[in-house]
């Protein structure tokens, strides 16, 4: 993964790299910050230590070793900002990215009417813990006692609904990819 | 709080859950650590499902914003609506009470002879200016026809103004 003088890799490469893993890098760096700003420097500090040493990665576990590097520079990006707690609802307020293509965002608007759709098909109770924890952003210790339910009712409820949500999505990259 | 599932009978693991529960801010001590140590490490399971559980929040989220967008459009129309149900209300009260007033001050006076049909049309053409100002009004059979007029339509010929010149 070298260019010609041995000690720097080929730029072409890197990019190839953005192009297969950004979107992946992108949302991990998100889900452990929860500040758009913080992903963007984190994610430029990413792909510029990886035109400075990526020469030293291995091609088989190239993977984890982006994600290593993001995620110690989504660390150094979250001391210098001060980041506070992570939370559902800071995540949820995300913008949609504009580098999206009209495929995406056509496929985007696709997946979400099929989780609406799929969300309406819940049983009631699984229902109430998914919008109260994602819409409401409340703890489930706070929803169990909402619902005067056991807390591991609760966990087992939401656990159950995002599996459904996660198969409808896994469906729908399927399809892209295809 | 424990979070990992005893019988993940679906393609739902735990790295999933886990992921989820670290994403919402629920994981503390030891499982935090230990999952922290994970991704530091580049763990690819743990940090794909990071990617992925950002991913169906968002699409959970953005599903829940449409929702409430158009929840908030309905409740709009509905309520321009009922304004202009009000507005046509209110317009056709006010049009049956001028009808029903201008029937009720009316003094019907039903013309009879051979000049009447000439009488009336006189009548309408030179006083209908003043008095009556839309076409219903205008084509109102029932028209007061004063007295005078009728005299000065019987009077005989060579007795109306033009002698007094």
């Amino acid at each position: 993964m070298t260019s010609g003088d041995g000690e720097r890799i080929d730029p072409s490469e890197v990019e190839r790299w953005f192009h297969q893993f950004g979107g992946p890098l992108r949302s991990f760096l998100l889900g452990v910050t929860s500040d758009p700003e913080a992903v963007d420097e984190a994610f430029q500090a990413t792909f510029t230590r990886a035109m400075e040493a990526g020469h030293t990665a291995r091609a088989e576990t190239l993977k984890g070793w982006l994600f290593r590097v993001a995620y110690n520079e989504a660390m150094l990006a979250g001391r210098k900002r001060q980041l506070r707690d992570r939370s559902l609802k800071r995540l949820a307020e995300r913008p949609r990215t504009e580098t999206a293509t009209p495929e995406e965002l056509a496929s985007l608007d696709e997946s979400i009417r099929g989780v609406r759709e799929l969300i309406e098909e819940l049983p009631v109770e699984q229902q109430a813990v998914v919008r109260k924890r994602i819409y409401e952003d409340k703890t489930f210790k706070v929803i169990a006692e909402e619902l005067d339910a056991p807390l591991g009712t609760v966990l087992t409820r939401m656990r159950s609904a995002l599996a459904k949500l996660h198969r409808r999505l896994a469906e729908r990259d399927e399809v892209d990819e295809r | 709080m424990t979070l990992t599932h005893d019988n993940p009978a679906d393609d739902f693991g735990d790295a999933d859950w886990l992921a989820f529960a670290y994403v919402a801010g629920e994981l503390a001590g030891t499982e935090l650590t230990a999952w922290e140590a994970r991704l530091a490490e580049g763990d690819v399971e743990a940090c794909e499902a990071v990617a992925r559980t950002v991913e169906l929040v968002g699409v959970v989220a953005e599903s829940g914003r449409v929702d409430a967008v158009v929840a908030t459009a309905a409740g709009e129309s509905n309520a321009a609506g009922g304004l202009r149900s009000v507005v046509v209300a209110a317009a056709a009260v006010c049009l049956s009470l001028v009808i029903g007033l201008s029937l009720q001050t009316s003094d019907p006076v039903r013309v009879a002879g051979p000049d009447a049909d000439m009488l009336l049309s006189t009548w309408a053409d030179g006083v209908g200016g003043e008095v009556a100002e839309t076409d219903a009004e205008v084509m109102e059979p029932e028209l007061v026809v004063p007295d005078w007029m009728i005299a000065a339509v019987a009077l005989p010929a060579g007795m109306d103004g033009e002698d007094d010149e």
